[in-house]
């Protein structure tokens, strides 16, 4: 059996980071493994622009945001396994992957990183309703086929869900001369960045329509039109507002969901709503030495907070390592309250220093979020405008946790 | 008579929506930018819309067919087609590396067409 100090796996932005902050705490026995012929992640096929402004001060695409960390990591010659896919991890932290040269390896880490990122939710996940033409992408798919093998996926375009893939997309099928007659998000707001409304939709004149979903799919081998209807409240459609849109493609951008299906061969606990593991402050899971960070965690808007999150899961891994594991008995839960989606970490000690990172579940203006325990408020924050589509980090100074009795803090919009 | 608009900031996460007051091409009140860039970008988007254009370009004997690459200054949003067309007919040999110009000045504008990934040559 192998043996390695550090195993990551999953050599997107969260892997590279997270192997990067080890090193730099003295971690060189480190393994990154990586399904892909190349490392990078989903940023090889980003390549919009809009990366990069809180790490680098500067505007880079998908691509040149991924080269900076792996050069970096070409420099310090940590190795990255590619084309390999892990097929088991358990809770002893050991690991079976396989690739085409070596066959079946078996490796025993000492701390293991969780960084495999996320999947599309497909038409079968939003019980798409109708037939099952060819012509019905995801967005990334869609993305991957255009961006990395130069594959047109179709001419008339419609799109289901405004999330930022999907709008990214309405905006490069335009420009490579596709008509996108539409984007439909069954919200009554979008769920992407206000910027790529304006930078992707409004620049090229394709209407946003809210509050409208698709309710029917019609075509027998290639897909022929899409039925739009608005909805209630509910969501339920609304009786007499349907109408046909003619189009031989449709994408969904419909939500990404963590891809977790290792973390739980290895009894990781994970959180019903954000689906990724359930996380102390030092970014560990339930499993002793095992640790999750990016997208598999929970669903980012930004890579850049990405990189920092993985940085620290990183740098924990390597404290692990180095000191063992330490018992903390003043654990206290958070929990998400009113108006809060969720909230990362969902376990915190009181002698740290916290960034608590969160999703209110609507959008809103003039909101205040409230952390509360035993009845008082240890920190507010009044927010001008808050967005389910942009995640919000709050600092907390441990010197607020110090006092407290009891065991669950709550966090709340107001 | 002066008109009103209300833009959204492309150029940060904050997406900072900004009410600009103007008569033609003359400011006359702008507010709701958390920075001083946020005001030049109001400014432009009245005056003439600027966009960073990104796309890819054709690779021949790479390791990937496709090289992503971006103009690198933006152009004016009404120009972003043309540089489209020429960028259709472009092919570039491997092996390639994120900063390589592609192309000088497309559709006769000033800006270059800059690769934003490495393409090795193919094994």
């Amino acid at each position: 059996m192998m043996k390695k100090e550090l195993v990551i796996i999953g050599a997107g932005p969260a892997g590279l980071a997270a192997a990067l902050a080890a090193y730099e705490e003295g971690i060189e026995d480190i393994l990154i493994i990586e399904r892909e012929d190349r490392p990078g992640g989903i940023l090889n096929q980003c390549i919009h622009d809009g990366f990069g402004l809180h790490k680098f001060k500067e505007v880079l695409t998908g691509p040149e945001y991924a080269h900076r960390y792996i050069d970096k990591v070409r420099e310090k010659e940590l190795e990255i396994m590619t084309n390999t896919i892990v097929t088991e991890l358990t809770d002893e932290k050991e690991i079976k992957a396989f690739n085409e040269s070596e066959g079946i390896l078996h490796i025993k880490a000492e701390a293991v990183i969780l960084a495999m990122g996320s999947r599309e939710r497909t038409a079968g996940g939003i019980s798409l309703p109708g037939d099952r033409p060819s012509g019905i992408y995801t967005a990334g798919l869609a993305q991957n086929l255009m961006n990395l093998q130069n594959i047109q996926v179709g001419k008339e375009i419609v799109i289901l869900g405004s999330g930022d893939i999907g709008l990214i997309m309405a905006r490069r099928l335009t420009l490579e001369g596709a008509d996108v007659k539409a984007v439909l998000e069954i919200m009554p707001y979008s769920n992407g960045l206000r910027r790529n409304i304006n930078q992707c939709l409004i620049d090229y004149n394709i209407p946003l329509k809210l509050s409208q979903t698709v309710i029917d799919v019609k075509g027998n081998g290639r897909l022929k039109s899409v039925t739009a209807a608005e909805v209630d409240e509910a969501f339920n459609p609304i009786a007499g507002t349907e109408y046909e849109i003619k189009c031989d493609t449709l994408i969904l951008s419909v939500g990404l969901i963590p891809e977790n299906e290792l973390s739980k061969k290895a009894k990781v606990q994970l959180d019903d709503t954000t689906g990724g593991a359930v996380v102390k402050d030092n970014l560990e899971t339930n499993v002793d030495g095992i640790f999750a960070c990016g997208n598999v965690l929970h669903i980012h808007d930004l890579v850049d907070f990405v990189s920092d999150e993985a940085e620290k899961a990183g740098k924990a891994a390597s404290e692990y390592i180095k000191k063992g594991h330490k018992l903390n008995k003043d654990n206290i839960f958070v929990e998400a309250g009113s108006g809060i989606g969720y909230v990362i970490p969902q376990v915190i000690s009181k002698e740290k220093d916290q960034i608590f990172s969160m999703r209110v579940r609507k959008p809103d203006n003039d909101k205040t979020i409230k952390i509360a325990a035993d009845g008082k408020i240890l920190h507010e924050e009044n927010f001008e405008k808050v967005n389910p589509s942009e995640m919000i980090k709050i600092k907390v100074s441990s010197e607020k946790f110090k006092p407290l009795e009891k065991s669950t803090i709550k966090v709340v919009a107001e | 008579m002066t008109e009103e608009k209300d833009i959204s900031c492309i150029l940060c996460p904050n997406g900072c929506n900004i009410k600009v007051k103007y008569l033609d091409d003359e400011i006359i009140e702008i507010e709701g930018a958390l920075c001083p860039k946020g005001n030049d970008y109001a400014k432009q988007e009245i005056k003439n819309p600027m966009r960073t254009l990104t796309s890819s370009v054709m690779v021949e004997g790479g390791d990937t067919s496709l090289v992503s690459v971006k103009t690198d200054k933006p152009v004016p949003l009404e120009k972003v087609m043309d540089i489209m067309n020429v960028i259709d007919d472009l092919r570039v040999n491997a092996p390639v590396s994120v900063g390589d110009i592609i192309l000088d000045s497309p559709a006769g504008l000033d800006c270059s067409i800059v690769a934003t990934r490495e393409v090795k040559i193919k094994n």
